[in-house]
């Protein structure tokens, strides 16, 4: 198997979102995707664990959610999204095999809408195909 | 305007839509940076989200350091990084890193400018790609004055 890289960003498409509940009966969020044929998921605990920056992990897994799409509780709402699952080389305790650990799930980058591209390049003095007028005082080159 | 010869990594998935007109761009593996004039190994821009940003400057920062390292020795002209936010952003920690404050991402902003390695916060991601755009060309000037 090839080893992964250490830490990686990969765009994946959300193929289920569900909350279920822990061996240890604690409630979480899983975000699941497929990347180059692998399986990855994404654990986020719902539990009242606080966070070193004072919230609690359950807020943090919601804040996540949300970051990706949900919708008030709706998280199989976010199955279709788009998100960046950034990776994690991590070595298997039973198999010894390193495989990829999801760390963190950001929101996907998104491509620019092109009548935002047109103003911006029309603020350049560069005319496009997309004809846009410029956002006057909103460019800041 | 002859339009900019642009490669993009394989591994960009959203890539930058650059104006037909202005960019013709194929996709190839890049061994540095996400985006480049054609046949380009001495320049890339390296593309980030605030959060990717904020990840490469934290937990990923011995990873970025050599990637930076490897484009150094490569003779690398300079090493712009274009993120897609702006300084209210970092201020306000409008990133999925609670753990790391604006005084670390200018700190770190500040040490990437002594590498070499400018940050520029372009706001959002259609004046990253006019920042990104420009960058490029002026460098496709300097490689013609060159030849």
């Amino acid at each position: 198997m090839k080893t992964p890289p250490p830490r990686q960003r990969v765009d994946v498409e959300i193929e289920n979102a569900e909350f279920r509940t822990s061996k240890a009966g604690n409630l979480m969020a899983v975000l699941s995707a497929t990347d180059q044929g692998e399986s990855l998921r994404w654990f986020g605990m719902m539990t009242a664990a606080p966070t070193a920056d004072g919230s609690t992990r359950a807020a943090k897994t919601v804040e996540t959610l949300r970051a990706v799409g949900m919708i008030g509780q709706d998280i199989a709402g976010i199955i279709g999204q788009r998100a960046a699952f950034v990776t994690e080389a991590e070595e298997d305790q039973l198999t010894g095999e390193t495989r990829r650990r999801v760390a963190f799930v950001n929101p996907a980058p998104k491509a620019a809408e092109p009548d935002e591209v047109a103003a911006v390049f029309a603020a350049l003095g560069i005319a496009t195909a997309e004809p846009a007028p410029p956002a006057a005082g909103e460019i800041p080159f | 305007m002859e339009p900019l010869r642009i490669v993009i990594d394989t591994r960009e998935q959203t890539a930058w839509n650059f104006p037909a007109e202005l960019a013709t761009c194929r996709r190839a593996k890049l061994d540095a940076g996400d985006y480049a004039i054609d046949g380009d190994t001495r320049f890339a821009i390296e593309r980030k989200t605030l959060d990717d940003f904020v990840g490469t400057i934290s937990t990923g920062w011995p990873r970025f350091l050599r990637e930076l390292g490897r484009m150094d020795a490569a003779g690398f002209v300079a090493k712009p990084i274009i993120v897609e936010a702006d300084a209210a952003a970092i201020y306000a920690g409008r990133h999925n890193h609670p753990k790391v404050g604006a005084g670390f991402l200018l700190k770190r902003i500040s040490q990437l400018m002594l590498m070499n390695a400018p940050v520029y916060l372009a706001g959002n991601t259609a004046q990253a790609i006019g920042l990104a755009w420009q960058m490029l060309r002026e460098r496709q000037k300097q490689s013609d004055r060159k030849l």
